[in-house]
């Protein structure tokens, strides 16, 4: 299990090609043509590509507009300036203090701008850095006279002799600064293939499923300010010892907006195309300041750049590879069929093989994080479309049929008293406003029990659900959940103590495949930290298998390796429902409350739901709440039923009972029904 | 009374900066989109006005005709950058508005230059006193031209369909779709009408001071602080966010002591807003569920 | 919400190949890699081997005069409370010891390419001296500091056209670096490490302030000759600035210069100042003014300071007028836009006594073009001789100067002080290389500058300039002008009688780091 050096040693032309460009990239500063402002731009880059890089994560996964980095890179700045001035601290020395504040402060943005939400947010960094623009930078205890800091950098060792080192050489610093954009594009790198990056894009992706799966979203998103804010300290402090001076108008919001340029343009949600349009905009500077003609255009050409962009690549620098890879792709089929033709089949295809292997892994690996060499061992997933198996998607409607579980009929004790209560809602009542929700409502689920929660639409279903999960605060009542009182806990703590939920409106991870969305919910089993991703170490690589293995196997289970890797936007509906099923049952909860889960399905696929949740009691042990009004559906598979109307307890008991009651069923009719017409109602409903 | 005098001073840059607020949230709760682009709705048609007087026409035309087109401005930046985004998420929408407002600022500066100009008057030149200063005629007309939008805003969301119309459509298209209401038109009308204010702002606030294309849109950075403190989903917040900031604004660097450290109004007005976000705090609620 | 690259963790590949996975060890190999050089420094052997700049025993940022130990050559008419000379009377400037004006002169007469030493020095070679300056062609600056290199331009032209010095050509390669400090000192670095052999006038301020701060100048010791920015970093020739040689006069000497105006010549005893608190030159000259004020024993009654990014001051202005009411003088130090603005809004302002003045910034078309009645009385002071004064119009050097800069640009403001500034630096760099002559080296120029009398018959761009080791404050003279306004419109300057005043306290305020 050799993890870290296995890198695969096939020496494809392209490998060499990629050496070549590294080892030129390393000595070009020093060979006797190379311009001097060059490389001076090529620091610059890096200062940009570490910037955009925080924005990225910040802005690009976790969707948090920030308007601040400028102001945070000047926190820096000037912190390693007073660093330098008052503690004598040398560099490197220096830069992870300096790294430090920044992060401070943007800890502290973090934690008062994460009070309000969305665009609030936005504001709220704008307003931090129209501050540090006005106040900040201009007080002379923090910024130096005038907004301007001075240090001055020793040389290491003596000038002339061996061994020196003068930071204050451009072609030295260079290295440095490289050194540091490249520690921290593979850190943060290392971040998104792991449990933190899923977690980011869960929370940019539906808030509430994050925290139903156990993410602390508020925790998260302090994280990536601070982890963002820590990056623009970096760059702060190769600022500064790099310039050895830095003034304020170089951390005003035109930077910060500019920032922002830059990681739109390379797509922000990319790392290779941060990196691509640092450099892109690095070189702008150099043309447009050195050029004579050009001179006075920088401005209204980035703008444009921007703008169009926007408009015409959102996806920015970072769409291009996966464009240019589906171009690929549609040459080499374009060719394969030409050559099928010419009879050229055999020959070929063992060229082409390589080829398609290439094609097969390229198609589902899309990031800078690539996985060299090794196809995924599922690949006939990859090519589903083409050949169809027998629990493929139908080729016409692209529908998965769910395989047919056997119906485990479980028999248990009518006495429910004997089955620790693993759900328990004591006297809910919900208000809104002057409107009572629920009224004074209980209900408890027992362990290995499949309950059913029906009423008819408005009864006040999803509130008293919403209430037990957490994103209600009710006004009386109390909530428990394995026995503990919870009425009080936030939505990511109920999670931790075994409870899952599927949502009504299906809130999946749209930007994520069905493979990514349940890795998510491997979140809890996960215990390792922040800081073990960003190093990738041994145990967070392990803990990283296990959960893929742990997926791989409910992925099975439900038979749904189908559709592993294809992303969740566009999958009919009833695979969609499958999916937040399976993510619920990969979180290892003991329990599963799931909102109205027939709700979309058509009568064959709620059969096979109902096929589907029997056996995840049966075969699984895992306690289910359904809520539901699709009454055929529901009593088919619970064990117990209770009943609400108008916000109130109407009846409880088992399915035949409730079936059965005069009040019940007037609820649902409006009006009391002959026996006769009662009894076909109840053969109908069972038969249906 | 020292006091009074410096609010009544500050009159201007509330009126400003309210006209600013007023259209920013206009805009957002007809497209949920916070308008970045607000400062360069403010300088192009204050620029676009002094061409129209320096070429001959008589100021009151010109004034109109630039109100006009900032209307067509706020249309366009609809059209062309929020709209294209829409299929987006909501942080490329806002950045689209971010590159609008560089577009616009580059332009202009481009074309006008930075040296600042000087439009001709609108209201009469002259002043009014007040204790041991003066207001200008110029800066109450600014105020008066304030509170009759205002009063004209509060009435069309109040008491006609359009307002009610606005806000249906940007919170579910689809219900306002099939109610008729064309979800579309609404966007466009509450873009025209952010523009249309951005650009009187734009044009009375460079007539009493001058045009200078980065001071100018800087102004309405402020107005982004007033719609943090007032709330950004109602008109009256607005405005009283607006009298906050601007009173701050203006009246803080006549403040004896206070007055003297560079930034005193920023940093005053930064406490503010953070008290105002951690009064404001929420947790995750229903509404955070993706439509 | 949609992103059109799903991004992906998650092809299920059973490991990782590449890049590999670090693991703890690469945290502790950095760690000791940053603990390492670091500690290093602090090692005598391998610790600082430049030691922070100080020369002749005056540190940086020391809080006084910043005059060094030299004091100036006697024989200069500079005694303390010496106003209002007539223009260009200077008393007889004794030459300093060492000045190389004649020598040389036999090498000048034959000196061409043939026989001029050839590379006698980075940047020269035998045909051509390779200068090079950072200019302001976009950005918030260009407006003002775009001109410059016009006169720049004009000087080396008309120069080249001459054939050169020496029968080398001058070679100006301008960049611009749109008024940014980082960018600026970065051109500048690369301008050293090109080869140029020196930097002249370099009209954009920031990127010059930042690498005379930061020490580069000093110690690739550079000449940058005939700087017009006027900010005291380009002054401290005790330390960073020692190859700095400016032709502009110090905002400290026009604060200086104001004050003893005022009270020497209108008596005025009590007085008000507002000023740009936000950048440097606000700062650096309000400190001035009030020492100025209070060795002249007048009292500073009041002072404002202005925010340049707000653009209604009407509550600065209230503030004003309460305190301001009866004072006898008010001083502006403010750039011409924010003094536009500030006086747009009324404020009560002395008439008699001296009124008010404005500092040489306040001396442009773009206050005079939208300012109005109000700006009637109004002076500025300024240190160079501008084409606006009759008495100039047949002076041969402002007449030379109004042709050169015409003969580039057809519409630069010829009463741009920058520009003005930028033409009689360059004017400085050519006298002393045709000074020096065949031997050309950074060093003679350095000791030509130091010991040189510039513009000495009284009748350049300025009165007399001198610089001397440890003191480049060369201009401390400055003349006022006030401006003429009827219906409406600035129509005018008119020459103040005092006529050139000189500050006897040139260098002293430095302002403390």
């Amino acid at each position: 299990m050799s993890r870290s050096f296995s890198v695969t040693l096939d020496l494809h032309p392209k490998h060499l090609l990629g050496f070549a460009i590294v080892a030129f990239l390393g000595v070009w500063p020093w060979l006797p043509f190379a311009p001097f402002s060059v490389v001076g731009d090529a620091i610059v880059a890096a200062e940009y590509a570490i910037v955009a890089i925080s924005l990225v994560l910040l802005v690009g996964w976790v969707g948090q507009i920030s308007i601040a980095q400028a102001a945070l890179v000047g926190v820096g700045a000037y912190t390693t300036a007073l660093i330098v001035q008052h503690l004598s601290v040398p560099f490197p020395a220096n830069l992870p203090l300096a790294a430090a504040c920044s992060g401070a402060a943007a800890a502290v943005l973090g934690a008062v701008a994460l009070r309000v939400r969305g665009l609030y947010l936005a504001v709220a960094t704008l307003i931090f850095g129209y501050m540090a623009d006005e106040f900040l930078f201009h007080q002379t205890w923090f910024s130096g006279y005038g907004g301007e800091a001075v240090i001055s950098q020793p040389l290491i060792g003596h000038q002339g002799a061996f061994p020196s080192f003068d930071f204050t050489d451009r072609r030295t610093f260079y290295y440095v600064a490289w050194a540091c954009a490249l520690i921290a594009l593979y850190a943060v790198a290392n971040l998104r293939s792991g449990k933190t990056g899923r977690a980011f894009f869960a929370v940019r992706g539906s808030e509430v499923a994050a925290a139903s799966l156990g993410i602390n979203v508020t925790r998260y998103k302090l994280l990536a300010f601070v982890i963002s804010g820590v990056l623009t300290g970096v760059a702060g402090n190769l600022i500064m010892v790099g310039q050895q001076a830095a003034s304020s108008d170089q951390f005003d919001l035109s930077v910060s907006i500019f920032y922002l340029s830059i990681a739109v343009v390379g797509g922000l949600t990319s790392l290779g195309g941060a990196l691509v349009a640092s450099l892109i905009f690095a070189s702008l500077n150099e043309a447009f300041l050195r050029v004579h003609a050009l001179n006075g255009y920088l401005d209204v050409t980035s703008a444009v750049l921007l703008a169009v962009v926007l408009l015409a690549y959102p996806g920015g620098l970072g769409a291009v590879p996966a464009m240019l890879r589906t171009r690929q792709r549609q040459a080499a089929h374009l060719l394969d069929r030409f050559q099928r033709g010419l009879r050229l089949r055999r020959v070929l295809r063992r060229i082409s093989a390589g080829r398609e292997v290439e094609l097969a892994g390229m198609r589902t690996a899309d990031a800078p994080s690539s996985h060299l060499g090794e196809p995924p061992p599922m690949q006939e997933s990859a090519s589903a479309p083409e050949r169809s198996t027998a629990t493929g998607p139908d080729e016409e409607t692209g529908v998965l049929s769910i395989a047919s579980f056997r119906r485990n009929r479980v028999v248990l004790d009518p006495d429910r008293t004997t089955r620790p209560p693993l759900i328990e809602a004591e006297g809910i009542t919900v208000r809104f406003g002057g409107l009572v929700a629920n009224d004074d409502v209980s209900f408890t689920v027992c362990e290995g029990e499949i309950v059913g929660l029906i009423g008819p639409n408005g009864a006040g279903k999803t509130t008293l659900f919403n209430a037990v999960a957490g994103l209600n605060q009710p006004s009386a009542g109390r909530v428990r959940l394995m026995g503990r009182d919870v009425t009080d806990w936030p939505v990511h703590e109920r999670a931790r103590l075994g409870i899952a939920r599927t949502f009504q409106a299906i809130q999946l991870f749209p930007q994520l495949t069905v493979f990514e969305n349940l890795m998510v919910a491997t979140h809890l089993q996960n215990s390792t930290g922040v800081l073990a991703h960003i190093v990738a170490s041994e145990r967070s690589i392990r803990a990283d298998l296990a959960a893929r293995e742990r997926v791989r196997e409910v992925l099975e289970m439900l038979d749904l390796q189908a559709l592993a890797v294809r992303p969740v936007r566009g999958l009919p509906f009833g695979n969609l429902r499958m999916v937040e099923v399976a993510r619920a049952i990969v979180t290892g909860a003991r329990a599963i409350m799931l909102d109205e889960p027939a709700s979309g399905l058509d009568n064959a696929e709620t059969e096979r739901l109902a096929d589907l949740l029997m056996y995840v009691r049966g075969a699984l042990g895992i306690t289910l709440l359904v809520i539901e009004h699709d009454v055929p559906f529901v009593t088919s598979v619970s064990d117990y039923m209770y009943v609400i109307d108008r916000g109130r307890l109407l009846a409880e008991g088992p399915p035949l009972e409730v079936q059965r009651n005069e009040a019940v069923i007037a609820a649902y009719l409006g009006q009391a029904v002959p026996s006769s017409a009662r009894r076909d109602a109840a053969a109908g409903a069972r038969g249906g | 009374m020292e006091l009074m005098v410096l609010i009544l001073l500050a009159l201007p840059l509330v009126a400003a900066y309210a006209l600013f607020a007023l259209g920013i949230t206009v805009i957002f709760q007809a497209s949920r989109v916070l308008n970045l682009a607000h400062g360069g709705m403010v300088i192009l048609p204050a620029y676009l006005t002094y061409s129209f007087a320096k070429a001959g026409l008589p100021i009151l035309l010109a004034v109109l005709l630039g109100v006009l087109s900032g209307a067509l401005l706020g249309i366009v930046i609809e059209r062309v950058f929020v709209r294209v985004l829409r299929k987006e998420s909501v942080t490329t929408q806002t950045v689209g508005t971010v590159a609008a407002f560089g577009l616009i600022l580059a332009f202009t500066s481009k074309v006008y230059g930075t040296t600042p100009l000087h439009m001709p008057a609108i209201f009469p030149v002259g002043f009014v006193s007040v204790g041991n200063s003066s207001i200008k005629y110029g800066a109450l007309g600014l105020f008066g031209v304030m509170l009759v939008l205002a009063a004209a805003l509060f009435a069309l969301f109040r008491f006609t369909a359009i307002g009610l119309a606005m806000r249906g459509a940007a919170e579910n298209a689809r219900a306002a779709l099939l109610m008729g209401i064309n979800p579309e038109r609404t966007t466009q009308m509450a873009w025209a009408m952010g523009g249309a204010l951005a650009g009187v702002a734009g044009i009375l606030l460079g007539s009493i001071t001058d045009l200078e294309p980065f001071t100018l849109s800087l102004q309405a950075l402020p107005a982004f602080v007033a719609v943090l403190i007032g709330g950004i989903e109602s008109l009256p917040g607005a405005l009283i966010g607006s009298i906050v900031v601007g009173c701050v604004i203006g009246a803080l660097p006549g403040l004896p002591y206070v007055g003297r450290i560079q930034g005193a109004s920023q940093l005053v007005l930064t406490a503010a807003a953070l008290v105002v976000m951690a009064l404001r705090g929420q947790r995750l609620s229903l509404g955070d569920m993706r439509a | 919400m949609s992103q059109v690259t799903p991004p992906s963790s998650s092809p299920p590949a059973p490991g990782r190949s590449f890049p590999p996975g670090a693991g703890w060890l690469s945290v502790l190999a950095l760690a000791v890699i940053i603990v390492g050089v670091s500690a290093i420094q602090v090692l005598p052997r391998f610790g600082p081997a430049s030691q922070p700049i100080a020369i002749q025993g005056v540190g940086p940022g020391a809080g006084g005069t910043g005059l060094g130990t030299t004091a100036l050559p006697s024989g200069v008419a500079l005694a303390p409370g010496v106003v209002g000379g007539a223009a260009g009377q200077h008393g007889s400037i004794a030459k300093g010891p060492g000045v190389a004006t004649g020598g040389g002169a036999a090498s000048a007469q034959s000196c061409n390419s043939t026989n001029n030493g050839g590379a006698t020095d980075t940047g020269v070679t035998a045909t051509s001296i390779s200068l090079a300056s950072t200019i302001v062609n976009s950005g918030v600056g260009q407006s003002f500091l775009g001109p410059v290199q016009y006169g720049m331009q004009a000087v080396v032209n008309r120069v080249n056209r001459g054939g050169g010095i020496c029968g080398r050509h001058l070679n100006l390669t301008v960049v611009d670096d749109g008024w940014d400090a980082a960018r600026g000192c970065s051109d500048i670095q690369s301008f050293i490490h090109d080869g140029a052999f020196a930097l002249p006038v370099v009209p954009s301020s920031e990127g010059l302030k930042q690498c005379i701060d930061s020490g580069v100048i000093h110690s690739a010791g550079i000449p940058v000759v005939g700087s017009d920015g006027m900010l005291f970093d380009q002054y401290q020739a005790s330390s960073k600035a020692d190859w700095v040689w400016p032709v502009a006069a110090s905002t400290l000497s026009t604060m200086h210069i104001m004050a003893i105006d005022a009270y020497r010549n209108h008596n005025a005893r009590t007085f008000c100042l507002v000023y740009d608190s936000k950048y440097h030159f606000g700062i650096e000259g309000e400190q001035a003014f009030k020492a100025e004020i209070g060795r002249l024993g007048g009292k500073l009654t009041f002072e404002e300071g202005l925010d340049p990014d707000v653009t209604d001051y009407s509550g600065p202005v209230n503030d004003w007028n309460n305190n301001c009411g009866g004072v006898d003088f008010a001083g502006m130090l403010l750039e011409p836009d924010e003094a536009g603005r500030w006086l747009s809004d009324n404020p009560t302002l002395p008439k008699g006594k001296g009124g008010v003045a404005g500092a040489q910034p306040m001396f442009s078309n773009s206050l005079t073009a939208n300012c109005g009645d109000i700006c009637d009385g109004i002076k500025v002071f300024t240190g160079y001789r501008p084409v606006v004064d009759p008495a100039y119009s047949n002076l041969p050097s402002v007449v030379q100067y109004e042709n050169d800069v015409r003969a580039e640009s057809s519409q630069a403001d010829l009463t741009n002080q920058f520009l003005e500034g930028g033409y009689d630096g360059m004017l400085l760099v050519v006298q002393c290389l045709k000074a020096i002559g065949a031997h050309l080296t950074r060093a003679a120029v350095k000791a030509y500058l130091d010991s040189t009398t510039f513009a000495a018959d009284g009748n350049g761009l300025t009165q007399p300039l001198t610089w001397r080791p440890g003191n480049h404050f060369a201009n401390v003279a400055m003349k006022a002008y006030v401006m003429v306004a009827n219906s409406g419109r600035v129509t005018g300057y008119r020459p103040d009688s005092a006529g050139f005043i000189t500050d006897p306290n040139a260098g002293a305020d430095a302002p403390s780091d």
